[in-house]
């Protein structure tokens, strides 16, 4: 049976030659890079190298570049260190509802804490609108945090536009640029943010591993506290293998980033015009915005996009749903339901995120098998005849 | 998650769709996650010789209802109403603990077409 991964916003493949430049860190090179002696100081220089690599990737300076756990503790840290270093200046936040839960849990928990957070809509495109942001900056506003890009929709935030609004205020702005890194041009002297979150499993690093940029001069109260790491920002010994892993994947990424773009775009749009051509009833949510390059997010109307998940899965062809069913609960994308899709919409939803190593032949494949998984589904359906 | 029985199932969908030579027939829904399965069963001297099935609805329960249409092919009606939710469980070589509901909800839909 053919396998065809287009599950590359959940996780991609790791790159062969960043496992080889982890080996060597799991090998000969095992120091803890805080040790003094010859052992750790290997250590220390594949770190630190690292920490290049990944500044380089967006134009900073490797001493704004703290190496975390992933993306989900870069926005742990980012939006608790800011909140916790700039309460006696206020006490409100501002994010918008199609956020990562790392986001939203991370605000939600504030609130619990004493912080008052304004959650912005986005339109039926699926975009934060720059002048709601504006509207609901206060005088106690501290930080504002919005991602670069949807990891759903693939739409791209209009960061750019909303980001000098909020820092001529002298308010911080995180972005969550977790799915955003390596599949767009994020130099940080162009791209004004204060903070910036970055995963390397996104683009063929490891997993467990990602960094929270933060611009000279922002405060950052560290959230894990122990010995003097990262610059006393985030305690515990780093995990270096990981870390020179996703330092390789970040220069990877840099080198193959425009024929990425050029090549994915392509492939992207022929699996989207593909299903358009081949399939009535559907509709690709986001469409017609700024997106990333590989990602599509297409209703499937009449279907259930977990049972489509699964028919496609007994083909090989590996996707996701924004709309899963458990313990006889549904719960529907919170992404699509912010932007007011129809539920009926919202549960035929599936995303196909494509990669690098994604073929043209692999496309066909899903456009050859699809129409008739989808055919069969709406005759199975209980509305088609009753 | 699923068994490949399961994706199989979910993927060939077989016995969809609804059946002219029904004698018996019946639906069911779950209201909270919106499952709704009818089941339409053609039967002859007291044997199910044909059963087809609708669905919307989560992988377990296309899959439940579809597995359904299969097992009680030749049987008797007493034989379909003993039919329990580990016999189905067993032909669908197991589903994930939060989704029986799909199977239960199946089963319900037998009992209620041929009681």
């Amino acid at each position: 049976m053919r396998s065809v991964y287009l599950d590359n916003n959940a996780t991609t493949q790791v790159d062969p030659a960043v496992v080889e430049r982890m080996n060597d860190y799991f090998g000969e090179n095992f120091g803890n890079a805080s040790s003094v002696h010859s052992f750790g100081q290997r250590a220390r220089a594949g770190l630190e190298e690292a920490r290049r690599q990944v500044a380089s990737l967006i134009d900073a300076s490797p001493a704004e570049i703290i190496f975390t756990g992933g993306g989900t503790e870069a926005d742990n840290l980012a939006i608790k260190g800011v909140a916790l270093a700039r309460q006696e200046k206020g006490k409100h936040l501002i994010t918008s509802r199609i956020e990562h839960p790392a986001v939203l849990r991370t605000c939600e928990s504030l609130e619990r804490d004493g912080f008052e957070v304004t959650y912005l809509d986005v339109g039926s495109d699926g975009a934060v609108d720059p002048g709601q942001l504006e509207q609901s900056l206060r005088d106690d506003t501290i930080l504002v945090s919005i991602m670069f890009a949807n990891n759903e929709t693939g739409v791209i935030q209009p960061v750019e536009e909303m980001a000098p609004l909020v820092r001529e205020r002298g308010i911080y702005f995180h972005c969550d640029a977790v799915q955003g890194v390596a599949k767009a041009s994020l130099p940080v002297d162009r791209f004004p943010v204060d903070l910036l979150s970055i995963s390397a499993h996104k683009f063929h690093g490891p997993k467990g591993v990602g960094a929270l940029y933060v611009r000279k001069g922002t405060p950052l109260q560290p959230q894990m506290l122990g010995g003097s790491h990262e610059r006393r920002m985030r305690a515990g010994t780093e995990n270096v293998p990981a870390i020179v892993g996703f330092g390789q994947a970040c220069q990877l990424a840099a080198e193959r980033m425009e024929d990425f773009v050029r090549r994915v775009s392509i492939l992207r749009d022929r699996l989207e015009n593909g299903i358009l051509n081949a399939i009535e009833g559907v509709r690709v949510n986001g469409a017609g915005q700024r997106r990333l390059p590989h990602v599509t997010n297409i209703s499937f109307e009449g279907i259930e996009g977990e049972a489509l998940l699964v028919a496609l899965d007994f083909q090989g062809i590996a996707v996701s749903t924004g709309a899963a069913c458990a313990s006889g609960s549904i719960s529907p994308s919170h992404v699509l339901a912010a932007m007011g899709l129809p539920d009926r919409w919202i549960r035929g939803s599936i995303r196909f995120s494509l990669s690098r190593l994604t073929t043209e032949e692999e496309i066909d494949y899903v456009l050859d098998v699809l129409p008739g998984i989808v055919q069969r589904m709406r005759e199975m359906a209980v509305s088609s005849s009753s | 998650m699923y068994s490949s029985v399961v994706k199989k199932l979910v993927h060939d969908l077989p016995n969809r769709g609804s059946l002219k030579t029904a004698t018996h027939r019946a639906e069911g829904e779950n209201p909270v996650c919106g499952d709704q399965i009818e089941l339409f069963l053609q039967v002859e001297e007291g044997r199910v010789v044909d059963c087809h099935f609708q669905a919307n609805g989560c992988p377990a329960a296309i899959a439940s209802a579809a597995a359904l249409t299969l097992m009680v092919k030749d049987k008797s009606l007493q034989e379909c109403l003993d039919m329990t939710e580990s016999a189905l469980l067993e032909y669908l070589e197991g589903l994930p603990s939060h989704k029986l509901h799909g199977a239960q909800l199946a089963l319900e839909v037998l009992r209620r077409a041929l009681t």
